[in-house]
């Protein structure tokens, strides 16, 4: 039985048309417990399944191809063992056709660790105290701002302690890379969620402007920031991603 | 699990360089000038869960080794993240996390608690919190950054064993890592930052005696509200407001104490 299927670089079960990459499928007895240890994974018309590259009974790793005509909507996979075959879906989504597709190109070669769907992005500011142009420090004229971001910064802005200045927000992935090359598969940026705030070399103002955002984080956590020690005294990196902030940081 | 979190290359990779390549020449691998070999090969030995103790101690070794790195991009005026990217913040923090999970199992270990206490956190993180319930091998690394440390350091290890205090006053007496003898020293050490000339000592040393103060500081932090001179301007909504940040945390503080005094007399 097949629970779920998703392209290995983002998770995600929306395919693109005229894309390629990795699906994992996941689900139960998917080599019938060793009888077919090489399953055969068929698509429909619209999307190719190339060669097997990992297979057990809960995951079964293929490679894709979605054909450029593929019609929008769900498509059906098939998994065949000895004992069977089972069924799972995937969507396809048709192109932004718009500047948006040449940012999601940027985070598959890039190998961002999201992959975003023209839903991702917006041209307006989710806060009513920062300008999208201050928001989206990108290189296009659209960006990713998610998640508690604009409540957050609201909540800090009230509460400011002196002047709050963004120096750095949305970036996409070209110029996350332009930034610092190491950080462009994982940065809070290119997600939309971090933003650094000027803290013009001072222990007190870097210190001063983290205990007021600390109140403005997630349900029941606060925001995710980075060590001064690691980070200076000249910024405060604050994001508010969903899971995963690192132990030594504050949340 | 494993498969599940990675994406399909990464996870191949990982897996090929722990199969493929000697634990001896991943080791090795820790010892180079290249920040890249050196994140590649940490992170192929973190993902291992049957790594050896010879691993173990070379990931110690390691977190000690970037403990510097961190600390002289920050002598630089760049910073760790600055220099290196945040992608290379968050490896350190995620070496750190691996770290402290080896001083769980062996915490007798005597490479263990210098490449913690030395390593970057924000002094009120989770990181901070486990450390305040392991005064006996924080307390003196501690002590002795809040004494001798540049304003920034000193503040925030005033912060870190201001948790100490109040993890060691709220234990049982079988659960109390320090005896009421370093005990003392530690709160001394805490109201030392009261009086500090750096607003940074002030502002943490405040923050630091709302968690462990008690009656005896009301007057203290009653003038503080009263007369810190530290201010800043452009603040709030508006961009008019002057703040007083160390009179503001005062008034906290002396708020917090006087709520647990009436919680504990109830």
């Amino acid at each position: 039985m097949i629970t779920g299927i998703a392209d290995t670089l983002n998770w995600s079960n929306t395919l693109y048309q005229g894309a390629s990459g990795y699906l994992a499928i996941f689900g139960t007895t998917l080599i019938a417990w060793g009888e077919t240890p090489t399953p055969t994974v068929t698509g429909d018309g619209d999307i190719t399944i190339g060669s097997i590259i990992y297979a057990s009974d809960s995951q079964v790793n293929v490679s894709y191809t979605v054909s450029a005509q593929a019609a929008a909507g769900s498509h059906t996979l098939l998994l065949q063992t000895a004992r069977g075959t089972a069924r799972g879906q995937v969507q396809v989504a048709a192109p932004c056709g718009d500047q948006r597709d040449a940012m999601i190109a940027e985070y598959v070669t890039y190998s961002v660790d999201l992959l975003p769907t023209c839903s991702s992005f917006t041209q307006s500011s989710p806060t009513a105290n920062f300008t999208f142009a201050v928001l989206n420090s990108g290189t296009y004229a659209w960006a990713i701002l998610t998640g508690y971001l604009g409540s957050g910064l609201d909540g800090i802005f009230a509460h400011e302690p002196y002047a709050m200045v963004i120096t750095s927000g949305y970036r996409n992935p070209v110029k996350a890379n332009s930034v610092n090359p190491s950080s462009v598969k994982t940065s809070r940026h290119e997600h939309g969620d971090g933003v650094d705030i000027a803290t013009y070399s001072n222990d007190t103002q870097w210190t001063t402007m983290h205990d007021a955002a600390k109140q403005w984080g997630t349900p029941g956590g606060t925001p995710c920031m980075e060590p001064r020690s690691v980070s200076t005294n000249n910024h405060l990196h604050v994001d508010w991603r969903p899971i995963n902030c690192p132990a030594s940081w504050l949340l | 699990m494993r498969i599940l979190l990675c994406t399909l290359l990464a996870c191949i990779s990982t897996l090929g360089s722990v199969q493929g390549q000697t634990i001896g020449a991943l080791i090795a691998q820790l010892r180079s000038s290249n920040v890249k070999e050196r994140v590649t090969a940490a992170e192929a030995l973190m993902a291992d869960p049957n790594r050896s103790a010879e691993a173990n101690t070379a990931l110690i070794a390691l977190l000690a080794k970037e403990d510097d790195v961190v600390r002289e991009a920050y002598r630089e005026g760049v910073g760790a993240s600055g220099k290196y990217g945040e992608g290379y913040s968050e490896y350190v923090a995620r070496l750190g996390e691996v770290v402290m999970a080896i001083a769980d199992k062996e915490p007798q270990r005597a490479d263990v608690w210098p490449a913690l206490l030395n390593s970057p956190y924000d002094p009120e993180s989770a990181f901070a919190k486990w450390l305040a319930s392991r005064g006996d091998k924080a307390t003196p690394f501690l002590l002795a950054s809040a004494a001798n440390g540049d304003a920034g350091t000193r503040a925030d290890a005033i912060l870190v064993l201001a948790q100490i205090a109040a993890y060691e006053r709220k234990s049982t007496a079988a659960s109390r890592r320090l005896t009421p003898e370093a005990l003392q020293v530690v709160e001394k050490a805490i109201r030392a930052g009261l009086t500090a000339p750096e607003t940074i000592v002030r502002l943490q040393a405040v923050k630091a005696v709302a968690l462990m103060g008690n009656r005896d500081d009301l007057e203290t932090l009653d003038r503080i509200a009263a007369s810190d001179p530290y201010f800043s301007s452009g603040a709030g909504p508006r961009g008019d407001e002057t703040r007083f940040a160390i009179r503001d945390a005062a008034r906290e503080a002396g708020k917090s104490i006087r709520l647990r005094i009436n919680t504990q007399a109830q």
